[in-house]
């Protein structure tokens, strides 16, 4: 086809044209939004959906049977597996698109994060505000097989006061537990499900035995737990399976809380046994976290 | 605490107040009221007359059956199949006082007055919870059967509650269930006499309509709790019994038990439920993990002992959380390469907009180590095929990608349109290109078309008359009545009547 002008400038303009608009292209700008199932997609895989564990964690010693690791996550890792997803049936015009998109479509990422969660579990989209640093767990212990429905709390400060947004909170396999918080988690306490009022012992899986944690008996905090956490061993009746010695455990713990004999409402009292709660606070050694447990 | 002394403070919503033991005011059992009185200085009466009456009174609460209502909840529940590790399983009874309002012994508190038999029972419970795993039941099953029966079992290795005399005649006769247990069992998993009073206690609960602790019973229970643990993986059987003239035939108790293999006991409620074997303690567990995995930040366990020759460097590596993973280059030699997946134990700097042609373009090479580091690669390599795995994404993501193309091109058409019109047409910046050459043009036709105006030549309608007469076959109306009223045939009026058209 003949032109009034010359072939290669009206290319050269039209290419440089080209590469201007692609530039001017921001997803925020774009008349045409990204697919709502695109996005969802991709801010799931963000968080790390769908990625085979051997990714994950390449080697088993990384994560050993009966541990707890904390980590944070690396941007650029999941930036670069955003980036891979987004390259597929590339060509270089296609590359050139990808590569001036892909900004806006981890600004438009970053912005969703915290609501992949609960958009997940059906509910109203989370308030919170995003967090550029994300950290998180790994729990392998058959605690996440034994107790589906622990709760996970995360707190930015030691004293538990604020609270993180949890990002994720999913079982990759049945005894290992992820767990994503929006920002660096400085206290991270693990709920064993509720459960009614009711009586029982607590077991040291270190050595087998026996105890109950000691609650105040007197004063304001009456019932409440005694902290930091203080044991009293129980006693079981030898030769048969099961039967507690209620006198001599009694006479135990009446010894720790420094009484002549405990009446048997206290005795109830002490042996009252809610859903436990552990803690794990950084900056602690995690022997000396043990004693922040709750019952 | 004292059962004695309530105090008048309400309790507030949500509160649990718990009692050592509520004790009624007398116990049940068989009264005799007697009633004294001398009449003093009557005239004419040298002795003063006594009168008196003895008055036979039965003091009647549950002994040897339970009415259902009174079990206000059993935990575990019944049925129940769940995690009820190293659980003692407990009754809620709707009375207060129950588990104190008999005596334990009654045959030995014979003709003692109210307050004596307080002073010596100690108010001893006269209900326990017996545990029994699956194992122990060995037949073990609640008959029913008359007091009587219970009293004075036709077998005699059966030891009987020792109620002496103070069960009446009527009582004999009525129905009740009892359980006969092994008596060796019994006398290894029954509480010994002075742990009884731990095991029973009286709570008084304020939920105020809500809730709390699974407790929804609002006011004053009485509360037994078993001594034995459930058993995990086994169905567990628990019987609340009354222990009413067995006193010493408990634990340590005193009594003589030989000769009897088994022993008898009135059976209030009872209920079952299943522990499911579980890995174990929820706080036990956790608190073992440092014992055991341990709780670290995510990163290779420590390598000392074998990286004598290592380089402090390469130690840092391993610290934040890379390993080595065997590495098959493309050209078949073997290798190993640094690899770190997105979960690392020191935080990272992010750089912005990472976009890649290829994995191979995200490797990265270690001068200190010589090895390639291949994290992003991967990741890169991964987010691609999980993209290329889900068909839905991958369309959309393409017909999104192709609806922006066809968009940019109008737009890059309009900037190349615009450029060459840019001299001749008056551009708006401010808007769009598209936008701005469709304003700019109109303007530019509206501009240049004005100055040609008054060339073009006017136009004026020419006004041509038609006689509706001269068209052809159309008949006036006067014709049309002429034509019928004559009753020629309406044929030929309608033959042409050609006239000429200019006047």
């Amino acid at each position: 086809m003949k032109s009034w002008l010359p072939r290669n400038t009206e290319f050269s303009d039209k290419q440089k044209a080209t590469t201007t608009a692609l530039a001017q292209q921001s997803l925020a700008a774009n008349e045409k939004p990204m697919p709502k199932y695109v996005v969802n997609w991709l801010s799931q895989l963000r968080l790390l959906y769908g990625v085979p564990f051997e990714y994950l964690v390449c080697d088993e010693k990384y994560l050993p049977v009966e541990s707890i690791r904390f980590f944070y996550i690396d941007r650029n890792w999941s930036d670069a597996l955003i980036d891979g997803a987004l390259s597929i049936g590339t060509t270089s015009r296609d590359q050139l698109f990808k590569n001036s998109n892909v900004q806006g479509i981890s600004d438009t990422l970053d912005g969703l994060e915290n609501s992949v969660r609960s958009s997940l579990r059906g509910l109203d989209q989370s308030s919170g505000s995003n967090s550029e640093l994300v950290c998180g767990f790994l729990l392998r212990s058959s605690v996440v097989s034994g107790y589906p429905g622990m709760e996970v709390r995360g707190y930015a400060d030691k004293e538990g006061t604020k609270l993180l947004d949890i990002l994720r909170l999913e079982r990759l396999s049945p005894d290992i537990l992820l767990c994503l918080f929006a920002g660096k988690p400085a206290d991270v306490a693990l709920q064993q499900p509720p459960e009614g009022l009711h009586f029982g012992v607590r077991k040291d899986e270190t050595d087998n035995s026996y105890y109950v944690y000691l609650r105040h008996i007197s004063g304001d905090d009456v019932g409440m737990q005694i902290l930091p956490a203080e044991r009293a061993s129980a006693e079981f009746r030898d030769g048969t399976e099961g039967v507690l010695n209620v006198s001599k455990t009694a006479q135990n713990i009446a010894t720790r809380l420094n009484v002549e004999k405990l009446p048997s409402s206290a005795f109830a009292i002490q042996m009252i046994r809610a859903s436990g709660l552990q803690q794990f606070t950084t900056g602690v050694p995690p022997k000396n976290n043990q004693d922040n447990s709750h019952d | 605490m004292s059962s004695n002394q309530v105090t008048d403070d309400s309790l507030e919503p949500g509160q649990i107040e718990f009692y050592s033991a509520c004790y009624p005011p007398v116990q049940s059992g068989n009264y005799r009221l007697v009633v004294d009185q001398t009449l003093k200085n009557i005239k004419g009466e040298k002795t003063d007359p006594a009168f008196n009456r003895n008055q036979e009174l039965v003091l009647s609460s549950p002994r040897f059956t339970l009415d259902a209502s009174t079990v206000q909840m059993v935990y575990p529940p019944a049925n129940a199949e769940g995690n009820f590790l190293q659980t003692l399983p407990n009754i809620v009874l709707t009375r207060r006082t129950l588990p104190w309002e008999r005596a334990i012994d009654p045959v030995n508190i014979g003709n003692q007055s109210s307050a004596e038999i307080d002073a010596s029972q100690d108010h001893m419970p006269w209900l326990t919870l017996l545990t029994l795993y699956e194992a122990e039941l060995n037949g073990l099953k609640p008959k029913q059967m008359t007091v009587a029966e219970l009293l004075n079992p036709s077998d005699s290795s059966v030891l009987p509650p020792n109620l002496g005399n103070t069960v009446t005649d009527e009582e004999k006769k009525t129905l009740c269930l009892t359980i006969d247990v092994d008596i060796s069992l019994f006398e290894s998993i029954a509480p010994k006499a002075e742990e009884l009073g731990y095991l029973n206690h009286v709570r008084e609960v304020n939920t105020d309509g809500k809730e709390v602790l699974g407790i929804d019973e609002q006011g004053w229970y009485s509360v037994s709790v078993g001594n034995r643990m459930s058993k995990p993986g086994s169905k567990n059987s628990v019987y609340l019994i009354s222990l009413e003239g067995h006193k010493s035939h408990l634990p340590e108790g005193g009594g003589d038990l030989s000769g009897y293999s088994k022993i008898r006991f009135a059976m209030l409620a009872s209920w079952s439920f299943i522990a499911e074997q579980t890995p174990g303690d929820f706080i036990g567990l956790l608190q073992a993990l440092p014992d055991r995995g341990g709780i670290e930040l995510m990163q290779m366990p420590n390598r000392t002992q074998q990286s004598g020759d290592v380089p402090a460097k390469v130690n840092e590596i391993l610290k934040i959380g890379y390993t080595t993973l065997d590495f098959q280059l493309r050209d078949g030699e073997q290798s190993n390469a640094w690899y770190r997946g997105p979960m690392v134990a020191a935080p990272t700097q992010r750089e912005t907009s990472i976009s890649y042609s290829t994995s191979d373009q995200a490797i990265r090479y270690d001068q200190i180590s010589g090895l390639f580091d291949l994290s992003y690669a991967a990741a890169w390599q991964i987010g691609r095929l999980l993209g290329l795995s889900d068909a839905t994404f991958a369309k959309q993501y393409f017909d999104w990608r192709i609806a922006s193309y066809t968009q940019m091109d109008a737009a890059s058409e309009s900037l190349v349109v615009a450029k060459h019109l840019g001299s001749t047409v008056p551009l708006d910046a401010s808007l769009e290109p598209r936008q701005s050459i469709d304003k700019g043009a109109a303007q530019f036709l509206s501009k240049s078309m004005v100055n040609v105006a008054a060339d073009i030549p006017t136009v004026s309608s020419k006004q041509k008359a038609t006689k509706s007469s001269a068209l052809p076959g159309v008949l006036s109306d006067k014709e049309i009545d002429q034509q019928i009223a004559s009753g020629r045939p309406t044929v030929l009026a309608l033959k042409p009547n050609v006239t000429d058209l200019t006047e």
